[in-house]
């Protein structure tokens, strides 16, 4: 039998790129943006146990895939003004990570795309969408089409950004306020 | 070879040139064979290029490469259109035949050449997204144009249609795929030099599964039933075959490039006489396919 599956090899070779990193914003630059009144950030990073999973999966209807979440303390002088938090959702290719600022009353301040390497569906970083999850709560629906547009070509990307904004609302619920 | 055998090969050949060449796609393939629902957003373009090779029949040197070239284009958000442009290059040595019975061989003679062999139109609408409806469903409907027999690269003409409905649904946050396609693909082959046409009809069920292991990495498995009824030229509609093909896939995807590798095995399939006593089909398709489809994002 004579091959020709080396012939495969070539093409394949020859567009795999190797791995890099594109950031688009810096932790700190994310903080600045969601919280410019903000004096200093105290790192409160969460490890969840089991139970605290299962529980943020009832209450938000999404599995929390983490069993560490990169949380910080938004301070003004004294006094706490809210919560940043940093997480990471599935894209069509790879995670994308973006932040999201809690008030102390569990209402989403805003959130920010800080890497996204997707085809389609860069609008996800400007600020027409992602101002659509300003002050939404924990009983907000944060359904797809519903309270939160879609982008097409970047529908998987929207739902799990929307998604996971959702489960953020459950962890400060479960955790972060049972914290303070 | 007598006169009956001659033009039920002739057709069932001719007929398989053309159910070989209309396997197209929307947008990223997680999976080589098996489409996904989702449609490109409009105004978006993608080039690709297929190279699917096939290799080994019951008897013979038998290799073949069926290339095609594709434009794609958002024509909504919902609706893509894409043009092919398709050809072969076959490299065989059957001598008295490559299948068939043992005395009355199909595939004969050598052959070593490339040749265009025509072109095909496709348009995919997604009724519903994967990513925000329970299920993702689309349909789908090509036509194309052939001058070339897939398998022994003799000329004629043919025209196929094909429809199908795309199912996909994700698990895991999309991490886990799974796609189901439903296809039915009519044809028609006049084979150069002969006065009749021959048709067929070609129901087909395809699934698979694909599962990201890492970022912009994923493995998958898919597999196919496909059944064939033929009406020669000089006879009446009769089932011809069936077969069974399942194997893995490999897929790599980025901003702007992608790859996908799959490798199907036969599995089962219609002996194609009475002395062939493998399982399997080998006139109408080979032991075994490899395909490799390259996608450039605009």
């Amino acid at each position: 039998m004579k091959s020709y599956l080396p012939l495969f090899a070539i093409p394949v070779a020859a567009i795999t790129s190797p791995a890099y990193g594109i950031q688009y914003m810096t932790v700190e630059q994310a903080q600045q943006a969601l919280f410019p009144q903000a004096s200093a950030f105290a790192e409160n990073f969460v490890q969840l146990n089991d139970d605290q999973r299962d529980q943020i999966e009832a209450l938000s209807d999404v599995r929390q895939r983490w069993k560490k979440q990169k949380v910080w303390k938004a301070m003004q002088a004294d006094q706490q003004v809210g919560w940043f938090i940093v997480d990471k959702v599935i894209g069509k290719h790879e995670f994308i990570t973006y932040a999201a600022a809690i008030d102390m009353n569990g209402d989403v301040i805003g959130i920010e795309i800080m890497d996204y390497r997707e085809t389609y569906g860069g609008e996800v970083g400007q600020e027409n969408w992602r101002k659509q999850f300003v002050g939404v709560d924990l009983k907000s629906p944060l359904k797809l089409n519903q309270d939160i547009q879609n982008i097409s070509g970047a529908t998987l990307s929207c739902r799990n950004v929307t998604n996971g904004v959702k489960r953020l609302l459950a962890l400060h619920n479960t955790v972060l306020q049972a914290d303070n | 070879m007598n006169k009956n055998n001659a033009l039920l090969t002739s057709a069932i050949l001719g007929v398989a040139a053309l159910s070989m060449t209309t396997n197209a796609a929307a947008g990223e393939s997680l999976l080589g064979y098996t489409l996904g629902a989702e449609s490109l957003p409009k105004g978006a373009k993608e080039a690709y290029l297929w190279i699917t090779h096939k290799g080994d029949k019951r008897r013979g040197d038998y290799q073949a490469q069926q290339i095609r070239a594709e434009f794609e284009y958002g024509l909504t958000d919902r609706t893509t259109v894409a043009a092919y442009l398709n050809g072969y290059r076959h490299d065989y040595d059957c001598g008295a035949g490559c299948a068939g019975p043992v005395g009355d061989e199909e595939i004969s003679g050598k052959k070593s050449d490339i040749q265009f062999s025509g072109v095909s139109l496709e348009a995919l609408h997604m009724i519903a997204s994967p990513y925000s409806a329970d299920i993702g469903v689309a349909v789908y409907g090509e036509v194309t144009y052939d001058t070339v027999d897939s398998i022994t690269g003799e000329n004629g003409t043919g025209w196929a249609i094909e429809g199908k409905v795309i199912l996909q649904k994700p698990y895991m946050d999309g991490q886990l795929q799974w796609m189901t396609n439903l296809e039915l693909e009519a044809e028609s082959w006049k084979a150069d030099g002969e006065s009749g046409t021959e048709y067929a009809i070609a129901p087909r069920l395809r699934t698979g599964v694909s599962y990201r292991v890492a970022p912009n990495w994923s493995i998958g498995a898919e597999g196919w039933v496909d059944q064939e009824m033929l009406d020669p030229a000089d006879g009446s509609w009769e089932f011809d075959h069936w077969d069974v093909f399942a194997g893995p896939s490999v897929h790599y995807g980025s901003k702007h490039w992608w790859w996908t590798l799959t490798y199907a095995q036969q599995i089962s399939g219609t002996d194609e006489s009475d002395d062939n006593t493998n399982g399997l089909h080998l006139a109408d398709h080979e032991k075994y396919e490899a395909r490799l489809k390259v996608g450039y994002n605009f």
